[in-house]
Order: structure tokens, then C-alpha cells, then sequence
């Protein structure tokens, strides 16, 4: 018997699931796309995933243009609350080659449409979790873009419904995807820096607006839809489509765009992808005047219960991962060490190797049809996310905000625990 | 704006921090803009202003009172005292029957932050009047208030409103998980619309409780109506819930569920939950449903695998042979990640199947259970296998685990078959198996070609300093063998340098191995030396660019040419000038240009390296030179560019060099002193160029210059 067969955790829950793989007992393989059945172009048609999309503006117009390339994807079904949106993605699947497309302004008919195996949700964030669960809920496999969540409370519900429902869902946090971060991730992990004591992140700017009045809602808008869950606010062209990350209402800010990036990436590489910091405080620099409330600056001071320190300023987007015996620099362009050969330190087979995917769509199509968990599951976009709202709330509330990340109850702190949920404009709710 | 002062400190010292990896840092376009909209300068308003103002706020208007009065409520420490001031004075707008809507919808999102009990009457005043705006600004702040109060307010709106404020009003109760209002939810139903239906079914599953569990199974709808799967999912939720503390209690809600006949993903849902509650009972369950040809129940069962008991888990493991071969594969790649006997045995097993997709799968699966006992097998594949199954298994191979298994690899390495024997090599030199040095090194001599590349490739992974002196022995042996091979020698050399602390005796074995080597072999060493680096590095080669022997000297020069140390600069520059055949007069031309367009020199560095290169360039260089120049973009590049709008071969190069640097130049504030002599060269390529996006930009530029 092998050694090892003693401390193998045969019956993992899903939770347990995840500290077993950080508990280093646990290896994640290499399956490495070519290595599978599913590379792109040994699809017959009807092996083809069959998706829809869920909001196709800016972002998820760029997913839905990737998707229609794809050899191993038919795009049966598109939803958008603007009817611009909808026919310029309608015409894009034309011109791919794609049949005639289901096309519709509400979300519910596509999630229920027997048709559909998986969709991508590129909505709004205030919408992420809604749209998510009603696909869910129908037994579709969900690609839904970051950050997963508006509240904290949304993350729980729809981590455990995808459980529950035995679904796949992918976060769009992408740095996963990525080789520098993984590499740094894994570094950090098997202790190349020593036991790490800070991280330090920089998010960038916010933006602020004047006040401006009313505007006529236009008429491609189905702007009570696009409110959804939000409380009623008059329309002006600026509040809706890539603005609305700048109001609370909706989204939270550069704290949760980019923050649902990079802390995502700090979460990774500290081994907390189930569990979250235990006191988070923060000041903002949040707008003077006008619509616009999420901060413009950030100076966030987060620790977890092991010490490790993490510090969020205003600057590039990029994770530093500070130690007793060097640092490790990541973001988009590259990464650096000190020392600087630590970037070619070989991570051996005994050590611990994090899950690899060299594609955030590939990884979640691959997983679609092995049933596999993807790379960036709900349970870590929900505890990535929920940093980034502890983020928020601190710099709102201007203190210190304790957090128990195994209840996910604020502790002690009545102003602040109210903040962790919303409630919801009917006919919307969890 | 307390504490303002020491949070732009802290910006500015941020600012600092990552000032090195500014120029890494390139966020996603669709992600950040960096136009970060500016707000034009308000007056700051004192508190006591700002609520004077507050009740006339309409949609529009400057939001300065808003924020003040909502830093104050949420940002600033209080005492109960002064919440509670607050909160008065919040309801107090409520209470004013002038105050605006506007006004009215702000103040109840900050009472949701900081009501207390004596809003609560303004609150469910707004909750239940005509105006659904108000009607939800009143819930927003009820909802998220915790006193009992609160929620008495929220129960009693129950059996006063209806439709879409019914709908809420049950979400909320839902939401606080209010088990004493499942009775009145259920009451709500009867006689109430699709919206209130489905709201109050949810609400009934997000309370859960055996009490949620009774009410929902004496909900009856026809077995028809949409209404039955909403019901379903409530009571999935709520057993879910249970299945901790009550396990016995959520068991009958699944098994009822499923014999209800349902579909799609609350048949799914509700299986997984049978199969939870089954324990270690459940493998034939799990087995049944991945041999079914229901697609649904396959996908419920690979949901379950990883959440199995141990032993229901290796029973499934053991079963794996028997299923149809689309559902092994799907088995072993849910296996992957767990060490364990029996899904080790069972992939052996399949190693023979005529599904090459099942075989990858087994393949993968063993990078995990694999042991010692399988590294024949997995040689095997890897050496001889399907062009499919090859790279796996040595990816396997790689990453197996455990203290013996390198040990055991290099056993076989001694034993097996040349195809083999390279699979091994490199399966050791991937793994960095620090006692494989000895054996590779032997390898590196073995008599198949294969073999000796593999074990070559691998040394470069494990061979050290100290492993120099018998590298440098194969490499005079290699000399005449293919091309590849000694490259891949001279590769791994270097990397035996670089993988220990102490180069310098291992480059000092070179430079001795170099003295009395023959111009081949000399070459060979000089690419080495060139490619360790260093001061004794570079005196070697420069030395050796001035051999009477043609190998060497181009060696020498090829070497320089390619370095990235700056020392070596000079010995380029001369080389440019002087060295005897003109290709090498190139090759070290540009070698030295590219050690000026290095961009960590400071930009007066830049300009004097190719100021020095000018008057030296041959005349097919000169592009690359005045290419540099533009890069810098400074006046005194400028200088050295526009000479060249007379020449008739360099003139457009000239020109796209000069309006790069006036794009550069402009992008700041340009000196007085520097504008005529910018103004006159963009009027010249506006003059002389050919080419009409040059003239374009240079018009845009001298428009730009004003």
C-alpha cells in the first residue's frame, strides 16, 4: 500500500474538497487540453456544447465573439436587455456560420430552454448571480463573468445551489488561467519565500461623475430589466452598460472589478480559496458630488487569522507576495522575484502542484464535459468576492471590520453585518 | 477630512511602491479606463447644512448634502447616543411632509444602515402606501434592520398588500429567515398570483426547519402546473439545510421527490441528496446511474463521486471496469486527484483497452494513484504508445509521488530499452531528481542518438558545477556528432554553471579546457564561456575576436555579438570598425546597436552609444541607428536625425524618426530653446517626405507645436 493511501481523502465534501488540495495530500494533475478527447476540432456537431448568453454588451460581447469561433461550441441563444446589443450579436452568430439563434430580453426564457447545456453570463454585476441561478436552477453549466457577486450573502446561496444542483460554474477571474500567477501562486504555496508576511495590491483609479439629470430612458432599453434587483433611479446614459461599476447599487467599484482579480489572486496564493481574512479596515477616497459612490481611492488593511497581512492601495493593478525570504511581483505584463532566481525554481513532483489551466474557457468547456470542477468554482469566486466586499464596507464605514470566514458572519458590528445583504425589488430574489 | 492628509501619504507611498512594475502593469482594456472622470470643485458644506438642505434634494441636483450626511451617518465612530440622534433625524424627513421623494429614498437606504425602532412606523408607512418606489425604499431599510420590531412590521404588511409588494414583503421575511411567519406565508398563497406563489416558496425554503418541510408537502398544486418544481426546489433547499443535524428527517424528502417523478435538475438534486443520506450504501446507486444511458444521472453521479464515503468511493473505483467505457472516463478523471489503491489497479487495468480515450483517462489518472509499481507500465506508453498517449504517460511519469520513486526510475533507466531509456532520462531531468545526475551523465554516452539528447536535455535540470569538467569531456567527444547534440551539450554546460552558487571554478575549467583546444572545439567552449557571462568571459572572447583562426574568431564575434552585457560594448564598436570580414563588421554593428536601444540606460547613455554608432554605421544600418534615435525622443536626438533629411536613401527613415521624437517631445512641455529646431525639421519632412502619412503626422505635430 502506498504510504500516502492513509492521508488520502477519498470522501471529500466540496469545502473539504478545497483544503484537502491546499493541504498538499492532494495533487492537482495536468491535463493538458491536447492530452484530452476535447481539443477543438475533433468535435462531431452533435458533441458540440450548445450555449446561450447572458448579456452581450462589452464584456460578454467579447466572450460571445470568442465563443462563436469556437469549433467546440454552438451558440443556440442570446439575452440582452438592449435590443442594439442583441441584434449585433444576433448578426455576429449569422455571420460565424451559426443557425438562426433564440434571441430574447429576459433571461428566464433562455435558462429554460431544454436546448441549452451551458451559458455565459456577462451581465452587469447586480445581475451575476440572478441570471446565474436561474440557469443553475435549470440544470445549466454556468461561465459567469467576476465579480461572481453584489452582496455576500448572494456568493452563499449560489455556491450551494450549484452543489446542490451538481453544476459547473466558472468565475471569469482569468489570472487563474495564467501562467505567471499560477507559477507565483505555487512559489508562494511550497514556502520559496518562507513564511510570507504581507501582500501588498494596487487597484487602480475609480471614477467620478457631476450630478446630471434625468435623461430619456432610450428606446433599445428595457431599463426597469436592467435595474433589476436595484431600487428604482432615473436613467442617464452613464449609469447603465460599463458605468455602472461606479455605483454601489449595482457593482462595487475598482475594489470589486479589479479586486476580483488580484484578491482572488492573494486568496490563491495564501490558501484561503474557502476561506477569507478575519479583520479588514479601510479609508476611501469616494467621489465629492454626483452619482457615483464607490471609491475613487483605496487603502485597505486586511489580515488573516494566520497573520498574513494584506495591504490594497491605489496604483497598477499587480500582487505583491512578501516573505521572510523575498518577494514575488505578478500582474498582466509579468512577474519578478527577489531573489531574482526564485522564477526558475522547479516545483518537484512531491511538492505541491496547484490546478492548472492554461485557457479560462477551455478549462470550463473541458469541465463541462469531464464534470470536473474548473478552476475558478463559485465557492472561491464567492470568497474572493467577499474580500472585496469586506473591502467596501470597511472603507464605508471608515473601522475595522472583524469577519468570521466559517460562519461569514461580521462579528460585533451591527452597521456593517447590514451591509453584507440587500434586499431585492420584487419579482427578483435568490 | 480628518486623516486626509496621512491617506494621500499613504497613496503617494503606494505610488512608490510599485513604481518598478509600473511598466508591467497593463490591466485588461475592458476592465479599466484609465479616464478616471474628474468632479468639478463643490463647496464643502457643514452638517448642519446639509440636513437643511436634504428635504428639497430632487434627482439632479448636487448630491453634496447627501454625502455629507451619509459619511456622517455611516463613516464616523458614534456612541448608541448619537446613532440614535441620527437615525431621528433621518426619520425626521420621513416625517416632513414638504421632503421630496428623492429625499425620502435616500434617507431609507441609510436607515437600513442605522434605523432603529422609532422609524419603524415612517418605514411601514411608506412600505404600505400607493407609491412603489417608497413602498420598496421602506422594505430596503426594514429588511436589513435586525429588531424584532422590524420584522413585526414586515409581518404585518403581509395580509396588507398584495402583488409585487406582497411578493417583496415575503422575500423579506424569507430572507430573515423568519420561522414564525410560515404559517401567514402559506396564508398569503391561497388565492394569490404566480408572483406571490413562487416568492412564498422560495421564502418557505430560505427559513427551512422541519416546520418550512411540513408546509411544503401540504402545498398541492397540479402535477402539471410550473409551481410543482418551485415547491420541489424549496424543499430540496430545506433539506439540504437538515442534512447536517437531521439527516433522518431530510432522507424522505428526496426519495419522495424522486418518486414524484421529477425532471431535469431537481431529479438531479434530489438523487444527490438520496445518495448523501444513503452513506457508504450508495455505490451500486452511484454505479447504476453511471452505467444508465441517462445522461441527467450521469451527470448526478459525477456531482457525487468526490463527495462519496471512502468506502462507497472504492467501491466505485472497483467497479470501474465494468462500466460502458464513456462513463470510465468520465470516473477517472473525477479520480484523478486522489491516491488510492484501487483506482490505481483499475487503471492498469484499462492500459490495454482499444478506447485510446479511455486510456488517456487511466493514463491521467495514475499521475495521482500511481506508485513505483506502475513506472513499467507507464515507460512503456510513454516510449511506445499511440502519439496521443505518449506525451501523458511521460506527463504521469513526471509527477508521480512519493520518496522512492526516483530511485525506482533510475533502476529502470539502467535496464531498459533505448526508446525507453530516453522516456526515463527525461522523465528524471523534469522531475529534477538530484541523484540522477550520475546516471544521466551516463546516459549522455550512450550509444543511441535518442538517448544521449534525452539524458542531455535532462542534465540541464539537474547537473551542477561540479559536473563541468565530465560535461566538457562529452563535449570533446561531440564535436562531430549532429549539430543538435553539441548544441544541446554547450546548452547544458552553461545550465550546470548556473544551477550552483559557485561558477567561477566551473567557468575557470572552461577557460583552461579553452587554452589548448582546437579551433572546433575552441568554437564550441567560446559559446559556453560567452553564454556564462562575466569579466573573464568577455576578456576570452574579445581575445578571440582577434584569432588568426577564421572558427574561432567568428565564434568570438557571434558570441559578442549576441551578449547583453554592456562591457562588451566598446570591443563591438571596434569590431565594427575593424574586424576583417564585412559580415562580422554587421554582426558586431548590430550587436552594438542593440546594447544601446537597451532601455535600462539612462537616455543620455543611449544617445552617446549611438552618436558613437553613427559615424561608424555601414550604410544598410544606418535605419536601425536612426530607428534608436527615435525611440529616445529628445532634442539632442533630434539633432542627430535631422542631418539625414538630406540624404536621399535615409530621407524617409529621417522623417519617421523625427516625428516620433516630436510625439515624444510633445507629449510633455517642449522647451523654447527646443521648438524652432523641432518646428524646422517637421517642416522639412513636410516638405521632402514622400510618404503621406509621414507628411500627415508631421502636420499634426507642427499643429500640436503651435
Amino acid at each position: 500500500m502506498n504510504p500516502a493511501d492513509h492521508k488520502t481523502k477519498a470522501h471529500l465534501s466540496r469545502r473539504r474538497f478545497l483544503q484537502g488540495a491546499a493541504a498538499s495530500s492532494v495533487l492537482w494533475p495536468t491535463i493538458l487540453r491536447h492530452h484530452t478527447a476535447f481539443a477543438q476540432g475533433n468535435e462531431k456537431p452533435s458533441n458540440r456544447i450548445v450555449m446561450g448568453c447572458i448579456g452581450i454588451g462589452r464584456q460578454g460581447g467579447g466572450h460571445l465573439g470568442a465563443l462563436v469561433s469556437r469549433k467546440d461550441v454552438q451558440v443556440v441563444g442570446l439575452c440582452d436587455v438592449d435590443s442594439k446589443h442583441l441584434a449585433e450579436a444576433k448578426e455576429r452568430v449569422g455571420k460565424a456560420g451559426g443557425p438562426g439563434v433564440f434571441s430574447t430580453g429576459d433571461f428566464r426564457e433562455l435558462a429554460a430552454r431544454p436546448d441549452i447545456d451551458a451559458v455565459m453570463v456577462g451581465t452587469p454585476d447586480h445581475w451575476h448571480v440572478l441570471a446565474s441561478l436561474a440557469c443553475i436552477r435549470n440544470g445549466k453549466d454556468v461561465y459567469v463573468e467576476k465579480p461572481l457577486t453584489l452582496t455576500i450573502a448572494e456568493g452563499r446561496i449560489l455556491s450551494d445551489d450549484v452543489a446542490r444542483y451538481s453544476r459547473i460554474l466558472q468565475v471569469g477571474s482569468q489570472q487563474r488561467s495564467s501562467f505567471q500567477y499560477r507559477r507565483a501562486c505555487e512559489l508562494v504555496r511550497n514556502g520559496r519565500l518562507g513564511k510570507i508576511k504581507t501582500v501588498r495590491l494596487g487597484l487602480p483609479a475609480g471614477r467620478a461623475m457631476n450630478p446630471i439629470a434625468p435623461q430619456p430612458i432610450p428606446p433599445e432599453l428595457n431599463y426597469d430589466m436592467w435595474l433589476g434587483q436595484a431600487p428604482y433611479e432615473p436613467y442617464f446614459a452613464d449609469r447603465v452598460h460599463y458605468n455602472f461599476r461606479w455605483i454601489f447599487d449595482y457593482s462595487g467599484g475598482q475594489t470589486t472589478n479589479f479586486g476580483a482579480h488580484d484578491l482572488d489572486i492573494v486568496q490563491w496564493g495564501l490558501n484561503h480559496d474557502d476561506s477569507g481574512p478575519v479583520e479588514v479596515q479601510g479609508k476611501g477616497e469616494f467621489p465629492v458630488d454626483g452619482p457615483y459612490n464607490t471609491p475613487l481611492k483605496v487603502d485597505v488593511h486586511a489580515k488573516y487569522a494566520d497573520g498574513v497581512e494584506v495591504f490594497v492601495g491605489s496604483g497598477p493593478s499587480t500582487v505583491r507576495f512578501e516573505g521572510e525570504n523575498g518577494w514575488i511581483g505578478v500582474n498582466r505584463g509579468g512577474w519578478q522575484t527577489e531573489p531574482a532566481n526564485l522564477k526558475t525554481s522547479a516545483i518537484k513532483p512531491n511538492e505541491i502542484h496547484l490546478y492548472e489551466s492554461r485557457d479560462h474557457w477551455d478549462n470550463f468547456l473541458d469541465c463541462v464535459r469531464t464534470r470536473q470542477q474548473p478552476i475558478c468554482t463559485a465557492e472561491i469566486g464567492h470568497r474572493t468576492a467577499t474580500f472585496c466586499h469586506l473591502a467596501n464596507i470597511a472603507m464605508r464605514l471608515e473601522r475595522k471590520v472583524q469577519w468570521n470566514p466559517q460562519t461569514e458572519q461580521i462579528i460585533g458590528d451591527d452597521e456593517a453585518a447590514r451591509l453584507t445583504a440587500r434586499a431585492m425589488r420584487a419579482p427578483w430574489s435568490l | 477630512m480628518r486623516n486626509m492628509n496621512k491617506m494621500k501619504i499613504k497613496f503617494l507611498w503606494f505610488g512608490l511602491l510599485l513604481v518598478p512594475f509600473s511598466a508591467l502593469a497593463q490591466p485588461a482594456k475592458n476592465d479599466f479606463d484609465e479616464d478616471a472622470g474628474k468632479v468639478k470643485a463643490t463647496a464643502v458644506l457643514t452638517i448642519d447644512q446639509a440636513w437643511q438642505r436634504l428635504p428639497n434634494y430632487k434627482f439632479g441636483d448636487s448630491l453634496v448634502p447627501l454625502k455629507t450626511i451619509e459619511k456622517a451617518v455611516a463613516a464616523s465612530p458614534k456612541t448608541d447616543a448619537e446613532r440614535a440622534d441620527l437615525a431621528a433625524k433621518l426619520g425626521a424627513i420621513l416625517d416632513n411632509p414638504n421632503a421630496t421623494k428623492d429625499a425620502r429614498k435616500f434617507v431609507c437606504r441609510l436607515l437600513a444602515i442605522i434605523g432603529d425602532d422609532k422609524q419603524i412606523p415612517a418605514l411601514s408607512a411608506l412600505l404600505l402606501g400607493n407609491d412603489e418606489e417608497l413602498s420598496f425604499a421602506g422594505r430596503y431599510a426594514l429588511e436589513r434592520m435586525p429588531s424584532a420590531s422590524a420584522l413585526q412590521a414586515l409581518r404585518d404588511a403581509l395580509t396588507k398588500t398584495k402583488g409585487a409588494t406582497l411578493a417583496g414583503v415575503i422575500d423579506s421575511l424569507g430572507v430573515r429567515g423568519d420561522f414564525n411567519s410560515i404559517g401567514a406565508i402559506a396564508a398569503a398563497m391561497r388565492e394569490a398570483d404566480d408572483l406571490v406563489m413562487r416568492s412564498a416558496l422560495n421564502a418557505i425554503g430560505a427559513i427551512g426547519g422541519t416546520q418550512s418541510l411540513e408546509t411544503l408537502a401540504q402545498v398541492g398544486f397540479p402535477q402539471n402546473s410550473p409551481l410543482v418544481a418551485v415547491a420541489q426546489a424549496s424543499a430540496l433547499r430545506v433539506a439540504d439545510g437538515l442534512l447536517k443535524t437531521s439527516p433522518t428527517q431530510a432522507a424522505p424528502v428526496y426519495k419522495n421527490i424522486m418518486a414524484a417523478n421529477s425532471k431535469g435538475a431537481i431529479h438531479i438534486a434530489a438523487w444527490r441528496g438520496v445518495v448523501k443520506t444513503t452513506g457508504e450504501q450508495a455505490a451500486p446507486m452511484v454505479i447504476e446511474a453511471l452505467k444508465s444511458n441517462d445522461k441527467n444521472l450521469q451527470t448526478a453521479a459525477m456531482g457525487v463521486i468526490n463527495d462519496l464515503p471512502k468506502g462507497a468511493f472504492i467501491s466505485v473505483a472497483n467497479a470501474i471496469a465494468n462500466l460502458p467505457e464513456d462513463s470510465q472516463i468520465l470516473v477517472f478523471n473525477a479520480m484523478t486527484s486522489y491516491d488510492v489503491p484501487a483506482v490505481r489497479s483499475a487503471a492498469l487495468a484499462v492500459l490495454n483497452s482499444k478506447n485510446e480515450n479511455v486510456r488517456i483517462a487511466a493514463l491521467n489518472a495514475l499521475s495521482m494513484s500511481g506508485d513505483v509499481s506502475t513506472i513499467a507500465a507507464l515507460t512503456k506508453v510513454a516510449a511506445n504508445g499511440s502519439a496521443r498517449e505518449k506525451p501523458v504517460a511521460q506527463n504521469t511519469l513526471e509527477r508521480l509521488r512519493g520518496d522512492t520513486i526516483d530511485a525506482a526510475l533510475i533502476q529502470h533507466l539502467e535496464k531498459a530499452s533505448p526508446n525507453e531509456r530516453a522516456v526515463l532520462a527525461k522523465a528524471l531531468g523534469n522531475r529534477h531528481a538530484p541523484n540522477a545526475t550520475e546516471v544521466l551523465l551516463k546516459a549522455a554516452g550512450d550509444v543511441e542518438a535518442n538517448v544521449r539528447l534525452a539524458a542531455l536535455e535532462a542534465l540541464s535540470q539537474t547537473a551542477q558545477p561540479n559536473d563541468v569538467p565530465t560535461l566538457l569531456e562529452l563535449q570533446s567527444r561531440a564535436l562531430n556528432a549532429d549539430k543538435r547534440e553539441l548544441l544541446t551539450l554547450e546548452k547544458t554546460t552553461v545550465a550546470a554553471v548556473q544551477n550552483g552558487s559557485d561558477t567561477e571554478a566551473a567557468l575557470n575549467s572552461v577557460l583552461i579546457a579553452l587554452k589548448d583546444a582546437a579551433p572546433l572545439r575552441k568554437a564550441s567552449l567560446l559559446r559556453i564561456v560567452g553564454a556564462i557571462g562575466g569579466p573573464k568571459a568577455n576578456a576570452a572572447l574579445m581575445e578571440a575576436a582577434k584569432d588568426n583562426d577564421e572558427t574561432i574568431r567568428d565564434a568570438a564575434i557571434r558570441t559578442l555579438a549576441v551578449s547583453s552585457d554592456q562591457k562588451v560594448a566598446p570591443a563591438l564598436l571596434d569590431l565594427a570598425q575593424n574586424a576583417i570580414s564585412a559580415t562580422h563588421k554587421v554582426l558586431a554593428f548590430r550587436g552594438y546597436v542593440r546594447l544601446a536601444d537597451d532601455k535600462n540606460l539612462k537616455n543620455s547613455e543611449r544617445l552617446k552609444m549611438y552618436g558613437a554608432a553613427l559615424p561608424v554605421a555601414p550604410a544598410s544600418e544606418k535605419k536601425l541607428v536612426l530607428g534608436g534615435l527615435g525611440n529616445i525622443g529628445s532634442a539632442d536626438a533630434l539633432k542627430l536625425v535631422a542631418p539625414f533629411l538630406e540624404d536621399a536613401d535615409m530621407r524617409e527613415e529621417a522623417a519617421a524618426a523625427i516625428n516620433t521624437i516630436a510625439a515624444k517631445m510633445l507629449a510633455g512641455a517642449v522647451a523654447e530653446k527646443d521648438k524652432e529646431p523641432l518646428r524646422a525639421a517637421l517642416k522639412k519632412v513636410l516638405e521632402i517626405s514622400k510618404n503621406e502619412a509621414q507628411r500627415k503626422q508631421s502636420a499634426d505635430n507642427l499643429q500640436k507645436l503651435g
